[in-house]
């Protein structure tokens, strides 16, 4: 315990910046949420009322559904075949590297780089998928302006970014498994399919617990490619809580209702986040 | 006997069959084309002026290449600003978070001091903070502290991000104490331990987390968005974002940003490949 | 008389409930090589961690030079230590390993020749002269821990403290290294604690030898106490190669003990006839000719060893019990043997074990 005051100082720069820019707006978030006032004036005290509007904005249960149902799409997509060339990067030799680095290389990007090009793939008028579809059935189809197909297009090009990095990490996982078990189950006349479904799987299953809590995280909060491909349109069917958020401090100019939508987004993560600890640990 | 030792051989070297070595080619095949054909794509319409866009069938290659797009980027566009920010603010932050990440890792890894726990739970517990609630609150702080569009603005806040604390806490544990014994025996004072000792073996973590940390702040997006409304002050990403907000979207020119954009943080993945690898990431959560 | 370097003042360690050090009581004088000995796990180490200050006692008062240091930094104490894992810093040539704890002194920091000529002596003494520009990983086990010493060996401090120094060595360096650490300690005359689990290393190298078990001081006494007058069964099994033979007997009281079918003087009280307790006999001090105390049987087993022949014995009412027969000796298995013991050879402990008998 003599070492007390070094540790403390150590830790004080930290402790500092995580106390003022994250601990201080999540206590002030709480206050907010009793709050109104524009961006540039002062905050009034108004009760309960932003809560009272959440409960009856029809708007908030749908952006709240939208992420969901996003993340319903995008995480087990981008998770399935981030494994499946996980797999594939694991049994090839030549060319590994190159192939590691081709496929990690979009994740590095702004998320800009992935909406331009699915715009360019998909634009109404000059993607190159409806300028063949134009040619051949006289009928481009509005992938963003479609109610049904904008949010998995926003899913798709949020999977062509992040891909790379759960590539790499379920490849990390695998490549840490004991290599002796499989050379027993080898030895048991197991073929790679078996292998994969009794072994790998099992195996990596803290991978697993790890990167889905991550990933709902992370995605819970989607707004770049949605800001950036369809404002939340078309009807706000890709609207998602985030876009909220943002529309009603920017757009709205009402800090204090986008606060208690920040809560509500908070209590959706924490709940999310939690039901999954359980469930994972309810099955070890 | 022979068919014993020809399968014993086979296991031991755990080769993938021929089949499922076509099958994993084709597919990183495919996955490659799909990574980067778009980078390609949009390379070609950097260099296309707006009317070949929606020619038909696509010309992938224009006869004639155009300029334009890239000396309008250059002369009408705050992009060399930009690009500027994005980097000043990015290794600024890189530099500050290196230090004190270190700093607070190595006093959870190897100091002894009441409330330990407590601390380094709750930093851990943070990490599952959605960070998109906090902007409204974190832009009436920063608005309060007079930093709205100044650099700070984006610097500090990224500063209070726990995770790479214990990104570089699993790098340090890993180390025997009795080096840092040895060290504070031979008259080093903590300083010196932190800094001759801890610092040089532990550079790999630092590098790994340096590399993260700039990725990360290269491509963030909400909060620049929000905290940042003057045009030459902000970063890359949302520079190049709002020259879509022009009522004609000029296609070709934010091809030539994106792309442009693309350049710096290419280079740094070039030249420290293998610390992009995600595996300490996760290690350090699970630790 | 002599100055005390070092005292231990009833210091108790533990970790959590598992108690490592238990009511240590210690003093060191100053000039003296006081061996620490004991098997593994009984807390050796743990006692140079108190003294340097890497561990906090969980009660007790540890002085240095009469000042208590319970609470002084370990940067303020002013020992240096040979780590049992060397602990070497990896990133640094063997020259910077040896020249870090001289960082610190600043007078010293601006004269550069003499620290090279400092690391030099250091190098020299352990011979790794040729290896300076190497850094740690690139050296054998042997190696290390010599740099090791050496980084001890170029302070001056008040105290050393060896954690197994040289037990990666082969036998032919350890030898050599003994007798320079002996020299040296001589000649600069600073307080040293030595940890080994080599009983022969330990009665060679130490002016006084702590035999531990278990967190416990067992018996703190100068080689030829410890092996002449163990004071209980541990101290005498551990200490003496080989082995002491443990067997169990009765007292005939007036100094005199049954065992099995002998009876046995000793110049040891044995205490009220008819109690029970147990006789030590070291194989090494058996006569192997009829005299006084004489134990006899059937040779079960021989080993020769060059110089001597151990032979193990078993009569009716005793087993395996091993005697040294000086020389190759003709006997062979099935013969009778018969050995006999001086009366001050003949140890005598409590049943139980914790004591000698009195
Ligand atoms: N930091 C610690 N936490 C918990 N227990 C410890 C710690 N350090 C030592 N111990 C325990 O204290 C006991 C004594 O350890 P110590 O290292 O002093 O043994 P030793 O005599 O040096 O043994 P060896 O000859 O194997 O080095 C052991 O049982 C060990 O498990
Ligand atoms: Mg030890």
């Amino acid at each position: 315990m003599r070492r007390n005051l070094t540790a403390y100082l150590f830790l004080t720069p930290v402790l500092l910046f995580f106390g003022v820019f994250l601990i201080w707006p999540g206590i002030t978030l709480f206050f907010q949420t009793f709050q109104t006032g524009g961006i540039m004036s002062p905050a009034i005290v108004v009760g309960t009322k932003n809560w009272e509007r959440t409960f009856i904005d029809p708007l908030v249960l749908k952006t709240v559904w939208n992420t969901i149902r996003y993340c319903l799409m995008a995480i087990p997509v981008v998770f399935i075949i981030a494994m499946v060339l996980a797999l594939a990067l694991n049994s090839v030799r030549i060319g590994h590297t190159a192939f590691k680095t081709i496929i990690y290389y979009p994740t590095l990007q702004p998320i800009l780089i992935a909406a331009l090009m699915f715009t360019f793939v998909l634009h109404q008028d000059f993607g190159v998928l409806n300028i063949i579809m134009r040619a051949i059935t006289g009928n481009p189809v509005n992938f963003l302006g479609n109610e049904s197909l904008a949010m998995p297009t926003i899913a798709l090009v949020e999977v062509w970014k992040g891909v790379g990095f759960w590539t790499l990490l379920f490849l990390a996982g695998i490549q840490n498994l004991p290599r002796d078990l499989y050379h027993a189950a080898e030895l048991d006349g197991a073929g790679p399919f078996r292998r994969f479904f009794q072994l790998t799987l099992p195996l990596l299953k803290p991978t697993f617990f790890f990167s889905i809590i991550f990933a709902t995280i992370v995605n819970l909060q989607v707004f770049d490619s949605i800001f950036i491909l369809t404002d939340g349109g078309p009807f706000h069917s890709t609207a998602s809580t985030t876009w909220y958020i943002y529309r009603s401090l920017f757009t709205f100019n009402e800090p204090g209702y986008g606060a208690t939508l920040s809560f509500v987004l908070v209590i959706v993560v924490l709940i999310l986040t939690a039901l999954q600890s359980f469930a994972f640990r309810d099955r070890n | 006997m022979w068919k014993l030792i020809g399968k014993q051989r086979n296991v031991v070297s755990l080769r993938p069959t021929p089949p499922v070595i076509t099958v994993s080619y084709s597919v990183l095949f495919l996955a490659a084309i799909v990574s980067i054909l778009p980078f390609l794509y949009i390379l070609s319409t950097s260099v296309k002026d707006t009317q070949s866009l929606f020619s038909y069938p696509p010309e992938w290659i224009p006869e004639q290449l155009f300029w334009g797009n890239y000396v309008k980027l250059f002369q009408e566009t705050s992009f060399l600003n930009w690009t500027f920010n994005t980097i000043f603010i990015g290794l600024s932050i890189t530099i500050l978070k290196l230090i004190i990440d270190a700093m607070a890792a190595y006093s959870l890894a190897k100091l002894q001091f009441i409330g330990k726990h407590i601390i380094s739970s709750t930093l851990l517990m943070a990490v599952a903070i959605p960070v998109a609630a906090l902007i409204i609150p974190l832009f009436f702080i920063v608005r309060d502290m007079g930093l709205l569009n100044t650099y700070w603005a984006l610097i500090l806040p990224a500063l209070a991000n726990p995770l790479g604390i214990f990104l570089l806490r699993s790098f340090i544990v890993s180390l025997p104490d009795e080096l840092i014994h040895s060290a504070r025996l031979d008259g080093a004072s903590e300083w010196r331990v932190f800094t001759q000792l801890i610092l040089p073996l532990i550079s790999s973590g630092l590098v790994v987390h340096a590399v993260f940390t700039f990725m990360l702040q290269y491509t963030n997006f909400l909060w620049p968005l929000v905290a940042i409304q003057t045009e030459t002050r902000q970063v890359l990403t949302v520079g190049i974002s709002s020259l879509k907000s022009n009522f004609v979207v000029d296609w070709g020119l934010i091809s030539a940003a994106s792309l442009l954009a693309t350049i710096p943080i290419t280079i740094l993945f070039i030249a420290l490949q293998r610390f992009f690898l995600a595996q300490s990431l996760s290690s350090a959560l699970k630790g | 008389m002599t100055e005390i370097a070092i005292e231990f003042r009833s210091v108790f360690k533990k970790f959590d409930d598992f108690v490592a050090i238990r009511n240590l009581n210690l003093l060191i004088r100053k000039q003296e090589f006081l061996v620490l000995l004991g098997p593994s796990g009984c807390g050796k180490s743990t006692i140079l961690n108190l003294l340097a200050g890497i561990e906090d006692p969980t009660s007790g008062e540890i002085f240095v030079n009469g000042k208590l240091v319970n609470y002084l930094l370990p940067r303020y104490r002013n020992v240096a230590m040979v780590f049992q894992s060397y602990a070497l810093y990896p990133h640094m040539t063997v020259a910077k390993n040896i020249e870090y704890p001289l960082k610190s002194d600043k007078g010293l920091s601006r004269n550069r020749d003499k620290i090279t000529k400092m690391i030099a002596q250091a190098a020299e003494l352990v011979d790794i002269t040729d290896q300076l520009s190497k850094k740690p990983p690139a050296l054998s086990g042997g190696q290390r821990q010599r740099v090791a010493l050496a980084r001890a060996l170029v302070r001056d401090p008040e105290v050393f403290l060896m954690d197994e120094p040289l037990s990666n060595l082969d036998a032919q360096l350890r030898d050599t290294m003994r007798y320079h650490l002996i020299n040296l300690h001589r000649k600069i005359g600073k307080a040293t604690i030595y940890v080994t689990h080599d009983q022969q290393e330990a009665m060679t190298m130490a002016d006084r030898i702590v035999v531990m078990n278990e967190g416990s001081a067992q018996q703190i006494g100068t080689p030829l106490e410890i092996y002449n007058s163990p004071v209980n069964k541990f101290v005498a099994g551990f200490v003496g190669h080989p082995r002491m033979n443990f067997l169990p007997g009765k007292s005939l009281g007036n100094r005199s003990v049954q065992v099995g079918e002998f009876k046995l003087t000793s110049s040891r009280d044995t205490g009220q006839k008819g109690t029970p307790l147990v006789v030590g006999l070291r194989p090494t001090d058996a006569k192997s000719k009829k005299g006084y105390n004489n134990v006899e049987g059937k040779i079960t087993a021989r080993e020769f060893t060059g110089t001597d022949t151990i032979l193990t014995l078993s009569s009716g009412s005793i087993e395996g019990v091993r005697f040294r027969h000086i020389g190759g000796g003709s006997d062979i298995e099935g013969d009778t043997a018969c050995f006999s013991y001086a009366p001050e050879n003949v140890h005598i402990f409590n049943e139980d074990g914790k004591g000698r008998f009195s």
